[in-house]
C-alpha cells in the first residue's frame, strides 16, 4: 500500500502490477488515485488491472467510464475497458489458486537436455491438457505467445501447421500455443492459425 | 481435434519457462515469445526465447529437431 504512494515510479509500477494478481479490494482507493493522476502510463495501466482483478460494483464502473473518457494513453484506455468488462467478477479464483500453489523455485527452471517441466493448463476449446500424457506418443512444439496478440505469433503457428501438413515426417508432431491471457483476451487469437 | 491453444492467465507455465515479465510491449511488462521442443521421452530438446516479435526460428528447423533426426542444438544464448 505504501509502495503505491512512493516516489520511485518503478516501485509504483511493480506494486500496482502485483496487486493486479492479488485481487484484493483493500487498496482500491489508492489504485483509483493512481489511475486518476499518476504521470506514468504503466502505473495507470496496472492500477486499472488491479481494480479489475478485485471486481467492482456499479458506482466504481461509473467512475471508470469517466476515467476512460479522459485517459490519453491508448493502452491504458484498453485496460480500463478490460476492467469494466470484468464487472463484479474479478479474477477467476482458479488463477489465484494456481498462484498460491506455485513454488518459486520453479521459476525459469526449464533447461535443454533435462526433463521438461510439467505443463497442465486449460485448453481454450475446453478441458485440460497435460503434456505428460503425450509422453511416448508424440514430440511436442510449444510456442509461447507474447503478451500482445500480434500477427507475427499467428504467422508462426500458421507456418508450423503448413510445414507439418506438407511433410509426412512431421505428421505426429503436436504443436501447442500458450497464451498468457485469460479467456476473454484469448478469443482474439481464434480463427488465425489455431485450427478452430 | 487437438486443443491447440492453452491458457496461462496465472503465468505459472510462462514463469516456469523463463518468459513471464521479460519484455516491454509499449507500456506493459509482458511475456517474451519463445519456441520449445520436447521429445517423446519428455526431455526438453530445444528452447529459443527471443526479445523481438519478428525473431522466430524457421518452422522446418524446429520440426526437424522435434523428429529427433538432428543432433542436439548448442546451448541457448539468453
Amino acid at each position: 500500500m505504501n509502495a503505491l504512494k512512493g516516489a520511485n515510479e518503478e516501485i509504483r509500477e511493480f506494486a500496482a502490477q502485483t496487486l493486479s494478481f492479488l485481487a484484493t479490494h483493500a487498496p482500491r482507493d489508492s489504485l483509483l488515485a493512481l489511475l486518476e493522476s499518476d504521470a506514468n502510463p504503466t502505473v495507470r495501466l496496472y492500477a486499472a488491472d488491479g481494480l479489475g482483478a478485485a471486481g467492482h460494483g456499479a458506482a466504481l464502473a461509473e467512475r471508470l467510464e469517466a476515467l476512460r473518457t479522459l485517459e490519453s494513453d491508448r493502452d491504458v484506455k484498453k485496460h480500463i475497458g478490460y476492467t469494466l468488462s470484468r464487472g463484479a467478477t474479478g479474477v477467476d479464483p482458479r488463477v489465484l489458486a494456481d498462484l498460491a500453489g506455485f513454488e518459486p523455485s520453479r521459476i525459469d527452471s526449464a533447461r535443454v537436455g533435462e526433463p521438461a517441466p510439467k505443463i497442465d493448463l486449460e485448453s481454450y476449446s475446453g478441458g485440460r491438457v497435460r503434456l505428460s500424457d503425450l509422453r511416448r506418443v508424440a514430440p511436442v512444439v510449444l510456442v509461447f505467445l507474447d503478451g500482445d496478440t500480434r500477427p507475427v505469433c499467428h504467422g508462426q503457428l500458421v507456418q508450423l501447421r503448413q510445414a507439418i501438413a506438407e511433410n509426412p515426417a512431421f505428421a505426429d508432431i503436436r504443436v501447442f500455443a500458450i497464451d498468457p491471457h485469460e479467456r476473454v483476451a484469448a478469443r482474439f487469437l481464434l480463427g488465425v492459425g489455431t485450427g478452430e | 481435434m487437438e486443443p491447440p491453444l492453452l491458457l496461462d492467465p496465472s503465468l505459472v507455465a510462462s514463469a516456469t519457462h523463463g518468459v513471464a515479465f521479460q519484455m516491454g510491449i509499449y507500456i506493459e511488462i509482458s511475456t517474451r515469445p519463445a519456441t520449445l521442443v520436447i521429445d517423446r521421452c519428455g526431455v526438453l530438446r530445444y528452447a529459443r526465447r527471443v526479445t523481438s516479435f519478428s525473431n522466430r526460428p524457421a518452422p522446418e528447423e524446429v520440426l526437424r529437431i522435434a523428429t529427433g533426426n538432428v543432433p542436439p542444438a548448442p546451448p541457448e544464448r539468453r
